[in-house]
């Protein structure tokens, strides 16, 4: 265990219930705090907006971050697994000098991978002036140095250190969009104001780093293998984001309307999204706890134990590892089921959200299933079970996109039931994938050995 | 008068030739120059680190044919899929393989011979081409097998050790089974081991008649290298033992003739299965021309030499503890260390401070790499130290030239020595020094023994003689009918 795992199971073994209380808060924050504030501070912007400036002046601007968001998830996460893969490694045999220039390569390949969706960017920003492109582009690019940060700091358990950037640099980010929305009132300037914002936050996120890692600046060719020996890991980031988010493009392009510029959204959709996906953050936090604390230990015996011990002995260690997984994945579902029921419930019960909630049973419902699929093609990718989660990250998108296309040609279901079905399925197949695979754990180990 | 066709024999040599100088190197170079006649066909089964080595032979023109066996890991042309239609003898090939490495198991425990004889019709229709290196080692079966066996018989040692003993036992052996072997008239291997096994492939497929040379006794080499390892866990070194001592006595069967230098390795070969009345004894030898036609010089200081490399296997210190016995009896004695002082630096200083702490710095000299040629005719006594040895060619050019030998009683020494020389126990100063002051003191025992040694060495160990000895074999075995 290393960091904050130490922290969480020191409170975690108190006996005090308000302390392992914290333990869970203290988690949230890291599991889910970069996203909790990044939303959070658009919605401050759009609170203070509507004092200051007019609501069509704002559409532009919230638009934009929608989509900057969505095609910097699908564009860098390949390169996102392969460096949290390379990264995992790298911890693990204590290599600490490879770090920064792993970083620095993953950069610069993020950076080619970018400037080949600029076309797309200047197709979805025809008609916006030459500044309001310019800072977008620039912002996409920023937002996905800041994903590769994130993996960075997460790699070496620096979790506080991005809850800290996110948490000053939102505060930034809110700060120069209102004192750039009173100065310039135009979406250009608005834009301007929040990029300079996470550009801070990239900075923040580089000053952590400097202070762990020598600074380093030079392309690390072990990092470059990687693409040549574990492509999979591109295949399963690849698909597992665009599989996220097909759905929601596939609802902008047939039901949705061009709002501004060639952007094309659905508002009830995409808020209820929104809300459905807030229904994660007690399992995010609780699986972020489990593999910093228990399991951490487990996993980490067991694979110790296969390079020193007698056969009973790993045996015995595999049996607590997988006991722990099944027992994490039981209560995760627990932990789902009862944020759905209440998200259900509160969606239902406020007038507020009339004009989406035709769409909550089917949305929260897929986030649950949703981030049950993530839990499990994480633990497949701690057993090496690469094939098997990149056939499941496939399947969801062939499922999210198929089903969502299908209910438009034939509205046996109707919307949101789509991307239900797929995180269903997906969830339900590689749970049993991990489930039977897992047996031959120790087989595989050992094979792997042989055949390096 | 009609077109005879040349002979060729498929040399197979493990670790050594052409890689290495030395004693088994040095003799395949020179048998080779010296049968112009015959073609060799060289098959040498090497390391994978010596994959970094230069060749250290001029090759002779006689060799048409180098084929390098590399033992070691696979690399990606073993590990690459491979797929046959005949899905049926392919089945039966992997079942077979099974069958033997669960004999192996068995006889891990029970020592049955019968295991590498099912291994060897295994690998010698070269049937191992028909499977893949994923068909055994990654597979389930295999991996069941070793932990199956692990839980009977070792499970209290940690289990990767277990796995790995019995991937590098029984990967070489199928690495071995799918090379293709070069024909060859006849089949000469000189050692068991691998190289006998590839011996024995050669012979099997081709039907050609399969000869053995041993040097050293290979188990008994493998033996105390595993005992020396700290490498190995105690309790899985008698599970390579097993290995190498069946693996060798494998190789005697199929031989046609087994050849070895001395009596005594002849009978650790019987010991190991092997029939007497396969065995032939024909011993190292020297070029008389150049080492028979050397004159001593007269002098009236006594000089003994030992002429080896400064390493602990050569036994220096002894020598210099023996000096300092001698020097305290007789002042007019001088002593030379003659050879490489390079090759292990640590032990050159060790011997080095025992000179000094012995008040040797007048009496001992380290004389480096010399011309032996211009030194041997300046020593009047040699001596060997050794703790271990097999035929020494020094002691056999010091007779030749006619000087009395003092040898620790190692290899075949005490053959060599036998009535024209001494032999003295290993690690033996004071003895050793006995045996050079009787032969300092008496004028006459040392002209009785030089003469008798010059005749023994001509007599005996004359290398044109033995180069035609296995002109005859050579000549006889490839030309064989069957």
């Amino acid at each position: 265990m290393a960091g904050i795992g130490f922290a969480l199971q020191k409170l975690l073994e108190s006996k005090s219930l308000a302390k392992k209380f914290y333990a869970f808060l203290l988690a949230t924050f890291i599991s889910s705090g970069p996203w909790l504030f990044s939303m959070i501070s658009l919605i401050f912007i759009n609170i203070f907006s509507s004092i200051f400036i007019k609501v069509e002046t704002m559409i532009p601007f919230r638009v934009t971050i929608i989509y900057v968001y969505a095609i910097s998830i699908i564009t860098s996460g390949p390169v996102q697994y392969l460096l949290t893969k390379y990264l995992a490694d790298q911890h693990y045999i204590k290599k600490w000098s490879n770090f920064y220039p792993a970083l620095f390569t993953a950069f610069i390949i993020q950076g080619v991978v970018s400037l080949i969706f600029i076309p797309l960017w200047l197709y979805l920003l025809s008609g916006a002036d030459i500044i309001f492109k310019i800072v977008t582009i620039l912002l996409y690019i920023v937002i996905t140095y800041i994903w590769l940060m994130m993996d960075f700091l997460s790699a070496s358990k620096r979790y506080l250190a991005i809850v800290y950037s996110f948490l000053i640099g939102s505060f930034l980010s809110v700060s120069l969009t209102i004192l750039f929305m009173v100065i310039g009132k135009s979406s250009s300037i608005i834009i301007s104001g929040f990029f300079l914002g996470q550009l801070f936050i990239l900075f923040m996120l580089f000053f952590f780093a400097g202070r762990q890692f020598p600074f380093r600046m030079y392309i690390n060719k072990e990092f470059l293998g990687y693409f040549k020996i574990y492509p999979m890991y591109l295949f399963i980031g690849g698909a597992y984001n665009l599989g996220l988010w097909s759905d929601k493009i596939i609802m902008w392009i047939v039901k949705g309307e061009r709002i501004v510029f060639n952007y094309r959204i659905f508002d009830p959709y995409d808020f209820m999204i929104f809300i459905a996906y807030l229904s994660m953050i007690p399992a995010l936090a609780f699986f972020l706890l489990k593999s910093e604390t228990s399991f951490f230990v487990r996993y980490h015996t067991f694979y110790k134990s296969i390079n020193k011990e007698r056969l009973y002995v790993i045996e015995e260690n595999f049996r607590r590892m997988r006991f722990d997984m099944y027992k994490a994945i039981f209560i995760l579902s627990l932990i789902q089921f009862f944020s759905l029921i209440i998200f259900l419930v509160i969606v239902n019960s406020f007038d507020f959200f009339k004009f989406c909630s035709q769409y909550s049973v089917p949305l929260i419902l897929a986030s649950s299933f949703q981030v049950l699929f993530l839990f499990v093609l994480i633990y497949m990718m701690y057993f090496n079970l690469i094939i098997e989660a990149t056939i499941s990250s496939f399947m969801f998108f062939f499922l999210n996109v198929f089903l969502n296309l299908f209910q438009f040609i034939y509205p046996i279901i109707t919307i949101g039931y789509g991307y239900f079905i797929a995180t269903f399925f997906s969830f339900l197949f590689s749970l049993v994938i991990l489930i039977y695979k897992i047996k031959d754990l120790i087989f595989n180990v050992f094979r792997e050995q042989v055949v390096e | 008068m009609g077109f005879m066709a040349r002979k060729s024999v498929g040399m197979i040599i493990e670790g050594s030739y052409p890689y290495i100088v030395g004693g088994v190197a040095s003799w395949c170079q020179s048998l080779i120059d010296n049968l112009p006649e015959i073609d060799f066909k060289i098959i040498a089964i090497l390391p994978e680190q010596y994959k970094e080595r230069e060749i250290q032979y001029k090759l002779p023109d006689n060799i048409i044919e180098f084929k390098k066996i590399w033992l070691g890991s696979f690399g990606d042309e073993y590990t690459k899929k491979k797929f046959t239609f005949n899905r049926k003898r392919h089945k039966e090939v992997v079942d077979r393989f099974f069958c033997c490495v669960k004999s192996f198991f068995n006889f891990l425990k029970f020592n049955n011979y019968r295991t590498l004889y099912e291994l060897v019709s295994f690998l010698y229709p070269a049937d191992s081409s028909l499977i893949d290196f994923s068909d055994i080692f990654t597979s389930r079966n295999f991996f069941n097998l070793i932990k199956e066996y692990y839980e009977l018989y070792f499970s209290s040692v940690p289990f990767i050790q277990f796995f790995w003993t019995i991937h590098n036992i029984f990967q070489p052996l199928y690495k071995l089974g799918t090379y293709s072997i070069p024909y060859a008239d006849c089949y000469h291997t000189i050692s068991t081991g691998y190289a006998g096994l590839v011996g024995v492939l050669a012979k099997l497929r081709f039907n050609r008649p399969l000869l053995l040379t041993e040097h050293g006794i290979y188990v008994n080499e493998r033996r105390d290298e595993i005992d020396a390892s700290d490498k190995i866990r105690d309790d899985l070194k008698p599970v390579w033992k097993i290995f190498f001592k069946h693996l060798c006595s494998l190789t005697y069967p199929f031989c046609d003739r087994v050849i070895t230098l001395y009596r005594n390795n002849s009978l650790s070969e019987i010991e190991e299965c092997c029939l007497p009345g396969n065995i032939e004894i024909i011993p190292n030898g020297i070029n008389l021309n150049l080492f028979g036609n050397l004159t001593l010089e007269k002098r009236d200081i006594v000089n003994v030499g030992i002429v080896a490399r400064v390493v602990p296997i050569k036994d220096v210190i002894t020598f210099i503890k023996a000096s300092r016995y001698v020097k305290d009896k007789n002042v007019n004695i001088k002593f030379f260390i003659i050879g490489p002082t390079d090759e292990d630096v640590e032990y050159y200083e060790k011997c080095k401070a025992l000179v000094d702490e012995l008040n040797l710095q007048d009496t001992v000299t380290f004389t480096g790499k010399v011309n032996m040629k211009d030194f041997y005719p300046k020593i009047d006594i040699m001596v060997l130290t050794s703790v271990r040895e097999a035929q020494p060619l020094t002691l056999m050019e010091a007779m030749a030239i006619g000087i009395p030998c003092v040898s620790s009683n190692v290899g075949s020494c005490s053959e060599l020595l036998e009535g024209v020389g001494f032999i003295t126990a290993v690690k033996a100063p004071e003895k050793t020094a006995e045996a050079i002051l009787r032969l300092a003191e008496n004028k006459d025992l040392w002209l009785n023994l030089s003469k008798k040694s010059k005749i023994r060495a001509t007599v005996n160990y004359d290398w044109n003689k033995i180069v035609d000895e296995y002109r005859r074999i050579y000549k006889r075995y490839s030309s064989w009918q069957a």
